[in-house]
């Protein structure tokens, strides 16, 4: 009974919260692009538009971004007078960037996923 | 005992916006691993680097900065903690509104970045690179360590 009544009470001493904040959708596969071969034209019907262009001296880098954000809370007695308050946030990203020459011929790609380690 | 009882209620009955002591901690995505440091190390060695290489080994950069003959891909993770100490007459609901007036306030931020730069020639070859690794310095901040220390026992 007692330990039903201390947890009660941690309960009613604390408050949590947790946000996420999602920004863009799953970054596409890759797939039937050839390094060498495939033109921006060939990219864009496969993956559409990125969401960011990069220029360069050698040509252009295009990426699809997706990110997302968490943010989670702890406040100890969230009454009258917080006591203690601890958040922590953190920001991942899923990245595929495509880099073309000054012809638009695909040369390289680069792919980077995140946003679902630590089931995130 | 009424009292008492009657300075609790009036203590749940209001609401306040801060805490007398917090800690806020942020970190972004991983910048880079380990092994994929030591995979461009090794890239490195086995001769002429370009581009494509370096966005197939690291992938893609946070950031690009073009210069007058070339490129530098960035790739970086920020962090920033917080700890602030907050004894404030308007976080105590019991006295009604209050101007927000600090009997004692200190605040520390702490940023530091983890940060790797790799340098193109205008034709797309690897010139250079430099690596900072600033995040695990957390010796001359009371803030770096608490929002690190926190951060490790609830992992």
């Amino acid at each position: 009974m007692k330990r039903v009544a201390s947890l009660l009470l941690l309960g009613l001493l604390s408050g949590c919260s947790l946000a996420y904040v999602e920004v863009g959708v799953p970054v596409p596969e890759a797939t039937g692009l050839e390094i060498g071969r495939s033109t921006k034209t060939d990219v864009l019907e496969a993956l559409g538009p990125p969401r960011l262009v990069r220029r360069q001296f050698d040509g252009d880098l295009y990426t699809w971004r997706r990110t997302k954000k968490r943010k989670r809370s702890l406040t100890i007695f969230p009454y009258a007078v917080k006591a203690f308050s601890y958040s922590d946030s953190d920001s991942r990203r899923d990245d595929l960037s495509l880099l073309f020459d000054r012809e638009g011929i695909l040369r390289g790609i680069g792919r980077r996923l995140e946003t679902e380690e630590d089931g995130g | 005992m009424i009292r008492l009882a009657l300075l609790l209620g009036a203590a749940l009955s209001t609401g306040c916006a801060e805490a007398i002591f917090s800690i806020g901690s942020y970190r972004t995505h991983d910048a880079y691993t380990e092994a994929s440091l030591g995979e461009f190390v090794k890239l490195q060695a086995e001769g002429p680097v370009f581009k494509a290489d370096v966005l197939a080994t690291l992938g893609p950069p946070i950031d690009v900065i073009s210069q007058d003959a070339g490129e530098i891909f960035v790739y970086r993770r920020q962090a920033r903690d917080t700890r602030t100490i907050n004894v404030n007459p308007s976080i105590v609901g019991l006295f009604g509104p209050t101007p927000p007036i600090p009997i004692y306030f200190v605040s520390e931020t702490s940023g530091r970045d983890d940060t790797l730069m790799v340098f193109f020639d205008s034709q797309g070859q690897l010139r250079g690179d430099c690596v900072n690794l600033g995040i695990a310095n957390t010796r001359r901040s009371e803030a770096a360590r608490g929002g690190e220390g926190a951060r490790e026992r609830l992992e």
